[in-house]
């Protein structure tokens, strides 16, 4: 480290200051009633409307086509120490955390069909491997149903964490993302060598941590969010709430941006390290067999199953590295599910004085907030503004109306 | 034999059974019709008349399964998608606009049925006239009444709870939708998400990607033939009339041979082994020789 004052506890932190930097508490005194104003008639169902429509858009984030690393290597790491029996969430911290990772884990899979995660827990100032490096979903969700009948000892320790991830990641082909995913519940550090080495072997793997703390700000956290990242300071956050944790964890679901320093160094010297072409296996299925054979993923016999097309071994499920061969196996549609990040919706604008009904759902847009796309111009209600940015990934309005007409 | 044995056991047990299926479910079905011209020309399949009439019958008994159970009907042709009829919006102020368009009951005729029948059918022909008098002959992808059928379902599995969705696609038109691969893709994984099965009775030349979307959502894909026209009312309520929850305990008429192949974005040919572009994830056969990805231009190692 070049200077001391690097660790100087950064306690302006995020949760407590506003948008000019100054604490909240030297803030003027804000009357939420005086946000809420009457509309011409006296009635105040438009300015509710507004406040419920603006809560149901905050998820939606404008989205760049930016390059963004599609296959993912993320570790996820769980802190099991004692200051996660706390009950600011309830039951505990520790049950929140594991629910929430459970969601998490599943929607991690169906947003990053081709990636791979891997799970590190945090106790008695040791970092234990819970579920290893891999594509199942299954595996980690029952390797978590394990961790919940566990319980919560010692204190955690960031650098055992982050070593072990490194370690986890370095294994991982370059063209991937390596990510470090850290729920933080402790407020210290139990680390048995000064943690800068740590960093320094990240920053040099290309390992990228993103901190989630459920206590208050720590300074070491978001210094190794910020070194980790290219100095970009986006990647540390204290979660307020159970709903906030939720919404923190959620975040990770989005291919995070390549770097825009990797990038154009790949860009200027035009033979990087980003792109790969990787070979990987299209399996056929096989559905119910006269005969029942051994999988080659539990060593059980089942009917039906998919065949490698290289060693023709049978697995249960897709996608999955061949066990025998090492090919990954993959449906083309799994592919397709990764195709929307590529290709993001463009964010609607919001308008007014339209007296049609949505174009989506037909609802009346009456005293609504409406929403315009700027595609096709069509008028939706925020539900289905909410709906095409979160879930389709596509506007009903171009949808219908692009057409290929030969007239 | 097995899953019928595993269906007896099942129900037996009950449990889950009566959890899943509660007594005030009902459900939402969204009809997308494929009124392309030239989808229903061929001589050697069944004529869209006589497949409406089938449909109509299979919906009025839909909405006769349960008095809470909601109706959409959309018709989509070379000119776009569009709402033909829908229950939530018709059933506001119907007794006005039975009079005003003359609906007049006959008999013991239930009001519902027979405002449908001449609803659906007279916007049927306004559209497939609309498309006729503009000479309109290209066709659009099912993305777009799939997309529309979705916020529609959205809206109403939000706003009741139990409240379940169901699509059911009659198709005829002949070519695939291969343009929109990804904005159909899109609706395929919404619908697997929202738990809405995506049925679809096919009546042209088999369609994978339909097929795919089938089996993606747990739904029935069935391919008709010149010879089952007798039989359609048949086949539509014992398929696509059970319900999507109770759907796992039933056998269900389905093509299973479903083809997950991958196509090389090049070639054009269907693959086992293939190379994945780690950038845009397109798939090709081999790797060009210039060492560049043919779609998105990237230099590979
Ligand atoms: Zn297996
Ligand atoms: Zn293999
Ligand atoms: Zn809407
Ligand atoms: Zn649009
Ligand atoms: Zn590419």
């Amino acid at each position: 480290m070049d200077s001391d004052d690097e660790y100087v506890p950064n306690t302006r932190a995020r949760g407590l200051t506003n948008a000019e930097g100054a604490y909240r508490w030297e803030d003027e005194y804000h009357r939420s009633w005086d946000v809420v104003q009457e509309d011409s008639g006296g009635s105040l169902a438009p300015a509710v409307n507004g406040i419920i429509d603006t809560a149901k858009r905050r998820k939606i984030k404008p989205m760049a086509p930016v390059h963004r690393g599609i296959i993912r290597n993320l570790v996820l790491v769980l802190d099991a120490s004692l200051a996660m029996s706390d009950t600011d969430m309830r039951p505990t911290r520790f049950y929140s955390m594991i629910s929430s990772a459970s969601v998490f884990v599943t929607d991690f899979f169906s947003q990053n069909p081709i990636s791979q995660l891997a799970i590190v827990v945090l106790r008695d100032g040791l970092a234990v491997l819970t579920s290893k490096l891999d594509g199942n979903p299954q595996t980690h969700l029952d390797n978590l149903a394990q961790l919940r009948k566990s319980q919560v000892s010692g204190q955690a320790s960031l650098q055992n964490g982050l070593e072990l991830a490194n370690v986890l990641l370095s294994q991982t082909p370059q063209y991937n993302t390596r990510e470090v995913l850290l729920v933080f519940g402790a407020l210290m550090s139990n680390d048995p060598k000064p943690i800068s080495q740590t960093i320094h072997k990240l920053v040099e793997n290309k390992v990228r941590v993103k901190i989630i703390g459920l206590a208050a700000e720590v300074a070491i956290c978001r210094q190794i969010c910020t070194q980790t990242n290219m100095g970009e300071s986006n990647s540390y956050f204290i979660a307020l709430n159970e709903q906030h944790f939720q919404t923190l964890l959620s975040d990770s679901l989005t291919p995070i941006p390549v770097l825009k320093e990797r990038e154009s160094a790949a860009k200027s010297t035009d033979s990087a390290e980003p792109a790969t072409a990787v070979r990987m296996g299209f399996p056929k299925r096989q559905l119910h067999s006269m005969s029942a054979s051994l999988c080659a993923c539990h060593q059980t016999l089942t009917k039906q199953g998919f065949f490698c097309p290289q060693c023709k071994a049978k697995v249960c499920t897709l996608p999955m590295t061949c066990p025998v061969c090492a090919l990954t196996l993959i449906m083309s549609t799994h592919l397709a599910r990764g195709y929307h990040h590529l290709f993001p919706l463009q964010p609607f604008n919001q308008t007014q004085g339209y007296k049609n009904p949505c174009f989506g759902c037909s609802v009346s847009l009456a005293n609504r907030s409406q929403f315009e796309c700027p595609k096709c111009h069509n008028i939706f209600c925020v539900d289905c503004d909410v709906f095409f940015h979160e879930n389709l990934h596509n506007c009903a309005g171009c949808e219908v109306q692009n057409t290929d007409v030969q007239v | 034999m097995d899953s019928v044995d595993d269906t007896a056991a099942q129900l037996a047990k009950g449990v889950s059974y009566d959890e899943e299926i509660q007594s005030d479910s009902c459900s939402f079905l969204v009809v997308i019709i494929d009124l392309h011209s030239n989808g229903w020309l061929n001589k050697s399949q069944i004529s869209l008349w006589k497949v409406l009439e089938s449909l109509t019958v299979f919906l009025n008994a839909h909405l006769a399964l349960n008095s809470s159970n909601e109706l959409a009907v959309l018709g989509f042709n070379g000119l776009g998608a569009r709402v033909l009829y829908s229950t939530t919006t018709a059933g506001k102020n119907a007794d006005a606009n039975d009079i005003a368009n003359g609906i007049h009951l006959k008999g013991t005729m239930i009001r519902q049925f027979k405002k449908f029948d001449e609803s659906v059918l007279s916007s049927i022909k306004a559209q497939i006239a609309e498309a006729k008098a503009k000479n309109v002959n290209g066709s659009t992808s099912v993305s777009g009444p799939l997309s529309l059928a979705l916020s529609h379902l959205n809206r109403r599995i939000r706003e009741k709870s139990s409240m379940r969705g169901h699509i059911l696609i009659v198709s005829a038109s002949g070519d695939d939708m291969g343009s929109k691969y990804i904005a159909t893709m899109n609706t395929i994984f919404t619908a697997q998400k929202l738990g809405v099965p995506l049925d679809v009775a096919n009546f042209g030349p088999p369609k994978s990607f339909l097929q795919q979307a089938a089996e993606f959502t747990q739904g029935s894909y069935l391919e008709f033939s010149e010879k089952d026209a007798e039989g359609l009312v048949h086949y539509f309520c014992s398929t696509f009339l059970v319900e999507p929850a109770v759907r796992k305990y039933v056998n269900m008429a389905t093509k299973s041979n479903v083809d997950f192949s991958a196509v090389c974005f090049i070639t054009k040919k269907i693959l086992e082994i293939g190379y994945v572009c780690s950038v845009c994830l397109c798939i090709m056969q081999e790797i060009p020789e210039d060492n560049k990805c043919a779609v998105c231009h990237s230099q590979y190692e």
